[in-house]
């Protein structure tokens, strides 16, 4: 699915609204060439973004139009408008000035990013729900516990 | 007036579900109603890529954000920490992550010992042989001889230490301080009928493994093969009475929203400590103007929660994550009274084992401690896998001031009046809090930790609900005795955390249960003579 066809699906957004909240999420997350990870705005990762976004579209609405708000007097022509570094400062400030204001975006940006198959290879975790693989833990050191042991009650007795 | 059954329960949860299977060997016509539904192991978050978000959302632990369509709304703008429930068979235990640790002797002797609150009607001994009784049923794995306990066996052993568990052991060896692993009802070998924890690491949005001990997959199934009715989405609004003041059963709303009424011989309320005082102080009538049992105008007072204080740490080498319970270990070292340290009673740490990825950057992110921006990634991999640490469970002491009553504009979908919650961290929790933040500091320093965060009280943590329908012997001071029946009707009992005469400083599942099942065997008991 290429960024148009995202940016042209039936939506409750429209496309200006669409390219400013994956503006943001860029700005949130970016992609690292070195690292070889996509940024927030990678298609795979927007489209889940926007999945997220369409549940709340009026908290949605509410944070763009605060970051747009903030933009216009950097830029007249808004968010987009503002050079990469200009937006992650700007969004920084406001997060900063009151961390619930964009709590959504947060919210929605960092779980749709980590939930991506290519992040998660990449912290080591397979890309699979926990039920019904689980998981290994060791079972560990019990002799750590020996110190605690040797203890005499100290419970009151009452 | 017929009456339809000898015995209603109105709700399903952790005790409603015991004193049902208790009660079934009577043979009397027991029947449970539940506002929630049964929950469906398919649709718990881990079977999914998003069950992290999920316990933002659909299984969020709070009602107010999770309103789903059995939720009922609680206004909490007048307490600094919000009520954690589950409305569904199974009730708390669906979602609790399952730390399982008694009362200790003390816990019910606060006046005695400490000078402050109130002592229990009853003592650690009467319990003991009904919490021995729910360890069976439930099934606890856990380890015997620990020294912060009386003697007390586990039916398994104890979940694993892992990664996190022997970092945060070493911690606490290098102070010389006490811990131990964990009580808890999940299940390390396979236990009636219900297989072995596989590390999930999603327990508190449901077991899809059917490991962790939720009432729905323990006691439930016992209690229905014996003859128990359980009815769900059965909103209970009011328990009558007649003019000899005896219960005579309760309205309700239906699975279609109309509403019915049930008669009953004998009624447990089992609701919780939010849901139990709501429900009777909207049962009001000539005889009870303030509301059904409240002739001591206790009801709804002395709400306790369990402040909690958070104290993580991040270290350089990889840790479990998200990987397996949450439930780990735990250290009472600072359980006992010790006026040296500014507070009276104390508290539990129990380990928290780790986060997933989305809980790491969310919670990084919304703190400020992973920046937007090019310096997201590096920050992000330094928390990812790396945190682990504790909560601090802090006794909190009765107040009259700490209440839930009934808001006077907020209903819920049927009309039924909203509970509302005013609350207030005392002075001496405060000095708890931020004591237990020190000390945990200190072993996570020892631990090895390149840093801590800390916060309290945890504002989503009130997951412990107690104190609003105390026990007691004197009919002006609580509202049922010693055991479970209300003073002032009484053929009507009372078997949730409402009876908490005090909190102690442990989570109060198991205790509830034990209680719930002594009120039972008194029942049983006295059947000849239940109403004298």
């Amino acid at each position: 699915m290429t960024r148009d066809t995202l940016l042209g699906t039936d939506s409750v957004f429209s496309n200006t609204e669409k390219k400013c909240l994956s503006a943001v999420a860029a700005a949130m997350i970016p992609a690292d060439r070195e690292q070889d990870l996509p940024g927030a705005d990678d298609n795979r990762i927007f489209e889940r973004i926007l999945d997220r976004a369409h549940k709340i579209p009026a908290a949605t609405r509410a944070c763009l139009s605060a970051i747009e708000a903030a933009s216009r007097s950097h830029n007249p022509a808004g968010f987009i408008a503002l050079a990469m570094t200009q937006r992650v400062e700007l969004l920084q400030g406001l997060h900063q000035k009151s961390p619930l204001l964009l709590g959504a975006l947060v919210s929605m940006v960092s779980a749709s990013y980590y939930e991506d198959d290519r992040v998660l290879a990449s912290l080591g975790y397979e890309p699979r729900p926990p039920f019904p693989e689980g998981h290994q833990v060791e079972e560990g050191d019990w002799s750590l516990l020996d110190p605690v042991r040797s203890r005499q009650p100290f419970y009151r007795k009452a | 007036m017929n009456v339809n059954v000898d015995v209603l329960i109105i709700g399903a949860g952790a005790s409603g579900a015991a004193i049902a299977w208790s009660l079934a060997e009577t043979r009397m016509r027991i029947l449970c109603l539940e506002q929630g539904d049964w929950s469906r192991p398919n649709d718990y978050p881990s079977n999914g890529r998003d069950w992290e978000a999920r316990t933002f959302d659909d299984f969020a632990i709070n009602p107010n954000r999770r309103k789903l369509d059995v939720d009922y709304p609680i206004n909490e703008a007048n307490s600094p920490i919000s009520v954690a429930n589950w409305n569904g068979v199974g009730g708390g235990t669906v979602l609790y992550a399952g730390h399982f640790p008694r009362f200790h002797p003390s816990d019910f002797r606060v006046k005695t010992l400490d000078g402050v609150a109130d002592d229990w009607p009853i003592d650690y001994a009467t319990l003991s042989p009904y919490y021995d009784l729910n360890d069976r049923m439930m099934g606890v794995s856990g380890l015997a001889g620990d020294p912060a306990y009386p003697p007390k066996q586990a039916t398994m052993p104890p979940l694993p230490l892992g990664k996190s568990g022997q970092t945060l052991a070493k911690g606490f060896n290098a102070l010389g301080w006490h811990w131990w692993p964990s009580d808890s009802a999940i299940a390390t070998q396979a236990w009636d009928g219900r297989d072995k924890c596989i590390n999930l690491g999603a327990c508190m949005s449901g077991c899809a493994q059917g490991a962790k001990a939720s009432t729905d997959i323990t006691y439930w199934p016992h209690a229905i093969r014996a003859g128990v009715e359980l009815r769900t989405r059965c909103r209970v609004r009011e328990v009558t009475v007649n003019k000899e003041g005896m219960a005579t059963g309760a309205f309700y709303y239906d699975e279609d929203g109309n509403e019915q009424f049930i008669g009953a011989e004998v009624v447990v309320m089992a609701c919780n400590g939010v849901g139990t005082p709501r429900i009777l102080l909207n049962s009001t009538s000539t005889l009870f103007p303030d509301g059904l049992a409240n002739t001591s105008g206790l009801v709804g007072k002395n709400l306790m929660f369990h402040p909690y204080a958070s104290i993580q740490g991040v270290f350089d080498a990889p840790l479990d994550g998200p990987r397996g319970p949450g439930n780990c270990i735990w250290s009472q070292e600072f359980y006992e009274t010790d006026l040296s340290r500014g507070f009276l009673r104390g508290y539990t740490y129990e380990i928290s084992r780790g986060r997933g990825p989305v809980a790491s950057t969310l919670n990084g992110m919304m703190t400020g401690r992973i920046p937007f921006g090019p310096g997201h990634h590096a920050s992000a991999r330094s928390l990812i896998d790396r945190i682990t640490g504790m909560v601090a469970i802090c006794e909190d002491l009765p107040e009259l001031t700490n209440t839930v009553m009934l808001d006077e504009d907020l209903k819920d979908s049927s009309g039924i009046p909203a509970p509302k919650i005013n609350y207030t961290i005392s002075d001496n929790t405060r000095k708890m809090l931020d004591f237990s933040i020190a000390r945990a500091t200190e072993v996570l320093k020892a631990a090895g930790a390149t840093e801590v965060m800390s916060h309290a009280p945890i504002a989503v943590g009130g997951w412990h609900l107690m104190g609003t329908a105390r026990m007691g012997t004197d009919p002006a001071k609580s509202v049922v005795n010693e055991w479970g029946r209300t003073h002032d009707v009484k053929n009507l009992f009372i078997v949730d955390g409402s009876v908490f005469v005090t909190s102690a400083g442990v989570n109060p599942t198991r205790t509830i249960q034990a209680i719930a099942l002594y009120v039972a065997d008194n029942m049983k008991k006295r059947l000849a003579n239940l109403f004298d």
